[in-house]
């Protein structure tokens, strides 16, 4: 048995540290507690019989110190993180090759070919012992060292972890390749060649070694034959080991499903499923995607290939709705694992604002919001929103409306609107009273500002009706509550029949941003680049709202693919390591654990004191 | 103490009887049969007439036959030395309720039985030393007084039997009945209590007054156990088998007080500080008569 987590000398000199506290608390005289008693005569006849029979130890009570004793060396034991190796190399450098093909993916048992090889990799690396330096790299299309020799070698059981199969075949020479490139260089601590050492079991044992953990354990696959030789041949003396895991069998796996969300429609994309396949002839294979409360009706794909060795291939459902739903994705192929050819997948959902506009709304404000994908139109029965354009208030005032800066676009009764607002604060509205170049601001809450000796006033209140926008003692719109929703009241002046204003990039995004807002959207402001035409609905937001809206999913477990089980459960894919396996160092905690309650049992039970 | 002596133990004093199988002589006249020759109503002999003998005590019968003069000889029934001996270290008043209102109880029981009998009895109250000596009358005020006494009696510092008995014995008493009601916990050990009471020319009952806790204590784990009177530590570590271990030692210290009467021809009594004193004593007066 060897330590790897701390050496020998540290582990025996822990053991001897907690032997001399244990004795000096031992030997330290506890103060007990004190009881009266009619006589003492007798108790000392008593305790003398026992001092004389203990004479000669100097513990009162050495079956106490020896079970306390025990526990603790166990504990430092278990830092050590000892481990059971049937060889030891002296000074071994060791790199560990991990396949991360897709291969790796297939399920073996109850976790997969991957899980079991990450096992084994820590398992590899522990046996190596805490001296001796090992280097991990992973062979997956691009081989990367993923843990060097010279790093912390407690990092690299975390780092195998953090590491997942990739969906693609692996680059396996190149892998071996560089892994070899890691130990060309390597040399003693004396300074001298690597050479072949003997070992404690008489058989000579190289200096430096390459394990290979894969479900393809064939050497040619890997392009060995010519690269590595064999020990004591040449002075590479490298010896390459072997390690299979996971069902070695023609297998075809469902490895993803992406979402790729269409240009033109937020709410509707691209189903592409991606499936492995790794065997030693190609074979032909159907996959149906279903829709799962449609099961017996008409799938939404039944598509044949013919599925290469090591070739991955995307099957495309071309229109799917963004609409939260289930799919059923099935792979029929004649393999050894079935139980990775079945998927369920759930769409992202993303909802469309429901707006209900009255029917004299100007159709050009029906163009407008029409124009909007985040909002559909129509007469809803529950409307997220309502436009009105019944905001009476005031008669319809001639408005300059006159932005932070910028020439005017605009002339005449209607809103003018100089620049793009950076926020609805920055739009200023000028009335003819104040003259031009005077401007009153454009404020939420109908509060204003006026030029310098003017008086603010207070939001104006009409008839229970929030001001949203407004400008000086008029309101532009307003937002009232009707019915427990929300409903945009739009001011006559916006309804003139000069409708330029609607198709005003700037103003567009202020009543569309509007409505958003009045639906609960965040509040990201309407920033809207003034060479856009509000006909064009795609808006700058759109790409925050595009990630908002789709999941595309780039790793197999984002993909929410899930696997039905026999039983009809779903059981997670990633599955997870052995628990039931208890590494050295746990059954020594273990040990320590049962020795600790039995020293309480006893005690409790006043065996020992 | 609180009060001790119920009229029902009164009253069951008069029933009880303290008789000695052998009276020293020179005593007052009492109840109990002497050796002593004298005007009692037992014929005892004859002898013959010598002059200046009372000549109301001839027997003119064996004159008549025989011409010649003797005189009757009666029984002179005398009195029996009782000396109560009454622990009342600080031992003795350590537990609830404590050991002295069992001790003081026989110990008035006795002095009821004695003083009822006209028999001489002497109280003394034992501690570090030798009490001064308490000598009721005899008849009613001398039995209202020993009870006062016992009554009053307050703890007397630490246990010193052996000096105590070599003490007594080396007083200049008429021989009796000496009774010890103890403990018998002596800091110097129960040998050399039985060594000094060897010493006591009178005939002994030896009175070890007990609770149930005295061979069972009910104690557990790391222990420091201090003496009530010396204040001396003992350290234990109350396991079964240091609990054992007393346990045979206060089992040899009982049984070396009963090897120790046996030999001396000694009575003893265990008397229990915590249950019926009445009930317990019935053992000591079989027949209601204690033969000393």
């Amino acid at each position: 048995m060897v330590f790897t987590g701390l050496t020998g000398w540290v582990v025996a000199g822990l053991v001897g540290l907690c032997a001399a506290l244990l004795a000096a608390l031992h030997l330290l005289r506890i103060r007990p507690r004190r009881v009266r008693v009619v006589t003492t005569w007798l108790w000392s006849q008593a305790a003398r019989q026992t001092r004389a029979r203990t004479l000669w130890r100097r513990f009162r009570h050495p079956w106490t110190y020896a079970l306390l004793l025990l526990i603790s060396a166990l504990l430092v034991a278990a830092l050590g993180r000892p481990e059971f190796r049937q060889t030891r190399a002296a000074g071994a450098a060791t790199v560990i090759v991990l396949d991360a093909g897709m291969s790796m993916a297939a399920p073996a048992g109850q976790a997969s070919s991957w899980t079991q090889a990450v096992t084994v990799g820590v398992a590899e690396a522990r046996r190596c012992g805490a001296d001796a330096p090992v280097a991990l790299v992973v062979a997956d299309p691009w081989p990367r060292v993923l843990h060097g020799f010279h790093e912390p070698p407690l990092l690299l059981a975390r780092r195998l972890r953090e590491v997942r199969p990739t969906d693609s075949w692996p680059a396996r020479r190149p892998a071996i390749q560089l892994a070899r490139s890691l130990l060309s260089p390597w040399q003693r601590a004396d300074g001298r060649r690597p050479e072949t050492q003997p070992s404690m079991f008489g058989e000579p044992q190289p200096d430096r070694r390459i394990i290979v953990v894969t479900d393809h354990p064939q050497p040619e696959l890997w392009g060995l034959s010519d690269l590595v030789a064999a020990p004591g041949d040449t002075d590479d003396g490298i010896d390459v080991r072997f390690v299979p895991v996971g069902p070695a069998a023609d297998n075809a796996a469902l490895l993803a499903a992406f979402l790729e969300p269409l240009p033109e429609d937020l709410y509707r994309g691209r189903l592409r499923v991606r499936v492995g396949y790794w065997g030693e002839t190609s074979r032909a294979g159907t996959l149906r995607v279903h829709r799962s409360v449609e099961i017996a009706g008409q799938p939404l794909l039944a598509e044949s290939r013919t599925f290469q060795p090591g070739a991955a291939v995307d099957f495309v459902v071309p229109e799917v709705p963004a609409d939260g739903g289930q799919l059923l994705i099935d792979l029929a192929i004649e393999d050894a694992v079935a139980g990775d050819n079945q998927a369920v997948v759930r769409l992202p959902q993303r909802t469309p604002i429901r707006v209900r506009i009255a029917t004299e709304t100007p159709p050009a404000l029906v163009t407008l919001l029409a124009s909007d994908p985040a909002l559909r139109l129509g007469e809803e029965d529950e409307p997220d929103v309502e436009v009105r354009t019944g905001l009476t208030d005031s008669p319809a005032p001639a408005l300059v409306a006159v932005l932070g800066g910028g020439p005017t676009i605009a002339a005449g009764t209607a809103v003018q609107i100089h620049a793009m607002p950076a926020s609805l604060g920055d739009m200023r509205f000028a009335t003819p009273a104040c003259g031009a170049g005077e401007a009153l601001p454009l404020r939420r809450d109908g509060s204003w500002e006026g030029p310098a000796g003017s008086r603010s006033a207070a939001a104006t209140r009409l008839d229970e009706q929030t001001v949203y926008l407004a400008t000086g003692d008029y309101a532009v719109a307003a937002r009232v509550r009707l019915d427990g929703r929300p409903c945009l009241l739009l001011s006559p002046a916006l309804l003139g029949a000069d409708a330029a204003v609607w198709r005003d990039p700037a103003f567009a995004a202020l009543i569309l941003g509007s409505v958003r807002v009045l639906a609960g959207w965040p509040d990201a402001g309407c920033g809207v680049s003034a060479q856009r035409l509000i006909l064009d609905p795609l808006w700058p937001q759109r790409a925050e709202l595009t990630g908002a809206v789709t999941a595309v999913p780039g790793t197999r477990e984002e993909s929410e693919l899930r696997r039905t089980s026999a039983s009809g459960g779903a059981v997670d894919v990633a599955g997870a390591a052995g628990w039931w396996w208890l590494a050295p160092f746990e059954w020594l905690l273990l040990g320590a654990l049962v020795l600790l309650s039995l020293e309480a049992v006893l005690h409790v039970r006043g065996r020992i004191p | 103490m609180k009060r001790l002596f119920s009229d029902e133990f009164i009253q069951a004093a008069n029933y009880l009887r303290i008789v000695a199988r052998q009276v020293p002589s020179g005593g007052r006249h009492a109840e109990q049969r002497s050796r002593d020759l004298g005007s009692g109503l037992e014929f005892r002999d004859f002898r013959a007439y010598v002059p200046g003998d009372d000549l109301r005590r001839v027997d003119w019968n064996i004159y008549r036959r025989s011409g010649r003069l003797f005189l009757r000889l009666f029984e002179e029934p005398e009195d029996l030395p009782i000396y109560l001996l009454v622990d009342v270290s600080d031992s003795m008043f350590f537990e609830t309720p404590p050991r002295a209102e069992q001790a003081c109880r026989l110990a008035g029981l006795l002095a009821l039985i004695g003083l009822g009998q006209w028999d001489r009895v002497t109280v003394y109250a034992v501690g570090a030393e030798l009490g001064p000596a308490f000598r009721p009358s005899a008849g009613p005020r001398g039995r209202h007084a020993v009870l006062e006494y016992l009554e009053s009696l307050q703890p007397a510092g630490q246990t010193n039997l052996p000096a105590v008995l070599r003490r007594f014995s080396r007083l200049p008493l008429r021989r009796g009945l000496a009774v010890l009601i103890s403990d018998f916990f002596d800091p110097h050990g129960p040998a050399a209590v039985t060594e000094a009471l060897r010493r006591v020319p009178h005939q002994l009952l030896l009175v070890q007054v007990v609770r149930d806790d005295d061979e069972d204590p009910a104690l557990a784990g790391e222990l420091t156990l201090v003496d009530c009177e010396s204040n001396a530590e003992v350290e234990i570590a109350a396991t079964p088998a240091v609990l054992e271990r007393y346990r045979a030692a206060y089992r040899a210290f009982c049984a070396h007080l009963l090897q120790f009467a046996a030999s001396r021809r000694a009575a003893h009594l265990r008397l229990s500080a915590t249950r019926p004193f009445l009930s317990q004593v019935a053992a000591l007066f079989p027949d209601r008569t204690f033969v000393a």
